[in-house]
């Protein structure tokens, strides 16, 4: 039996904690490669968009590499992770620092917990009933920092969490692609397995 | 609900982990990049570095250190501090593998740079961090760049101010920092700030800790040198202190 080694691309657009994200990915036993280059991200299998930084900031970087349509048009034919922003940019806009309209794959408005409200730490997430994949258990813990969240229809969410009783989406999923709020490359164990499990998934699809 | 964290801090001197005392005396421990490796072995909820400034030390982050830490296949946040004084820095940090940036004398010097940074990497991944003395009744800053000591009063409104472009303020009890247990409580009584803390400097005592996670204010203890020596050291802390505000600790990373 041949086993072929999956090709993972994670997209360099300045704003994600890009090489120990690549390291992760190798550790789980794929080959993985960091780059903004078209052509190469095309011949992955499937495109990880990591996300530590400012949603406008992040849209604007996007723009300079003239990456957005790239992105939109990858989405329809290959799978997609967004991590934390890297999830976020799918929905229509943002109000972080000003108004801007992210790449409208998902209907969804991305918006702040409230003034100087910033959910960092550990916690869990709860699934949805009926969800099309069930990616976690609901003892495992996460590791979340963000003051934004995605405001978006129920149908693409398939594990919420909560921050000072506000219910939010945690995991979302849109054809292939999927997002999430919390960062699973830094949740050990249960991230690194969370990951393997996803992209497995989405390439098994 | 989301849990409080125990964090683990690193100080690192030309090059070296070391253990710190009160940011004056320092005794070498090893390769940060291995001290770190444990501390994520072990399920730390949280890495803090500290790389602090010396002779041989170059004015930019240390990313030589920063991609060793970050090529170890780590799966633990790591927030680093060290000598990030522009947007262009934090970005590249960040880049790196880190998840969070600290600054300290930035603002004392330029505080608008904090804005500028937080534009570019979101209020989420920037801590701010005051170095903190407590003497004759008044709370101090510390300015580590002049070399001078300011009262915490005179700079409470412009901390407030920034308080957009932040997610954190650690503490750090400069005078207790490396001591067993005796981070002044008296500092937190002064700071009356809608934000979430961190505290670090001489928090190893399990009441005093037990204590600050019941505050609401307070997110995280930080904790170095205690650390250093035993094998799960971390994980024996967490079981000791029984508190189900924190995660359980985790033995198989």
């Amino acid at each position: 039996m041949v086993y072929k080694k999956y090709s993972i691309g994670i997209l360099d657009y300045n704003c994600g904690n890009l090489n120990s994200l690549n390291s992760i990915i190798r550790s789980l036993g794929f080959i993985s490669f960091i780059s903004n280059n078209k052509s190469r991200l095309l011949g992955a299998d499937l495109m990880i968009l990591p996300g530590v930084g400012n949603f406008s900031f992040a849209m604007q970087q996007l723009r300079n590499l003239k990456i957005t349509q790239f992105i939109k048009d990858y989405s329809k034919n290959k799978p997609i992770i967004g991590i934390c922003l890297g999830m976020q940019i799918f929905f229509s806009t943002s109000n972080e620092t000003k108004k801007t309209k992210g790449l409208n794959l998902i209907k969804g408005d991305v918006k702040n917990f409230g003034k100087n409200k910033c959910k960092v730490g550990w916690d869990t997430c709860e699934n949805i009933k009926n969800a099309s994949i069930n990616l976690i258990s609901e003892k495992q813990f996460f590791y979340f920092n963000h003051t934004f969240f995605a405001s978006t229809e129920n149908k693409y969410v398939i594990a919420y969490s909560y921050f000072e009783k506000k219910k939010y989406p945690a995991i979302i999923r849109k054809n292939n692609f999927i997002g999430f709020q919390f960062h699973p490359e830094k949740s050990q164990y249960n991230g690194k397995k969370l990951l393997k499990n996803t992209i497995e998934e989405l390439l098994n699809d | 609900m989301i849990k409080k964290r125990l964090s683990t801090a690193v100080v690192i001197r030309d090059d070296l982990a070391v253990q710190s005392f009160s940011f004056k005396k320092y005794l070498p421990i090893g390769k940060p990049e291995v001290v770190i490796e444990n501390l994520s072995w072990w399920g730390s909820d949280e890495i803090l570095i500290f790389d602090l400034k010396s002779k041989l030390s170059k004015q930019e982050p240390n990313f030589s250190i920063i991609d060793k830490i970050c090529e170890k296949k780590l799966s633990t946040p790591i927030t680093y501090s060290g000598r990030i004084n522009n947007p262009k820095d934090a970005v590249k940090v960040i880049n790196s593998g880190v998840e969070r940036v600290g600054m300290g004398n930035i603002i004392f010097n330029n505080s608008r740079k904090m804005q500028q940074i937080s534009d570019m990497i979101g209020s989420q991944a920037v801590i701010l961090i005051l170095n903190c003395f407590y003497i004759g009744g008044k709370l101090y800053l510390r300015d580590l760049i002049n070399n001078k000591s300011i009262p915490y009063s005179e700079f409470e409104t412009k901390i407030e101010s920034l308080s957009s472009f932040y997610s954190e303020i650690m503490i750090v009890d400069i005078q207790n920092e490396g001591s067993c247990g005796n981070f002044d409580l008296n500092i937190l009584h002064q700071i009356k700030l809608n934000k979430k803390l961190i505290l670090y400097g001489g928090m190893y005592n399990f009441k005093k800790i037990n204590k600050c996670l019941k505050n609401k204010m307070i997110s995280s203890i930080a904790i170095g040198n205690q650390f250093y020596f035993h094998e799960h050291a971390y994980q024996e802390l967490k079981n000791k202190l029984k508190s189900n505000l924190i995660r359980p600790q985790f033995y198989n990373n």
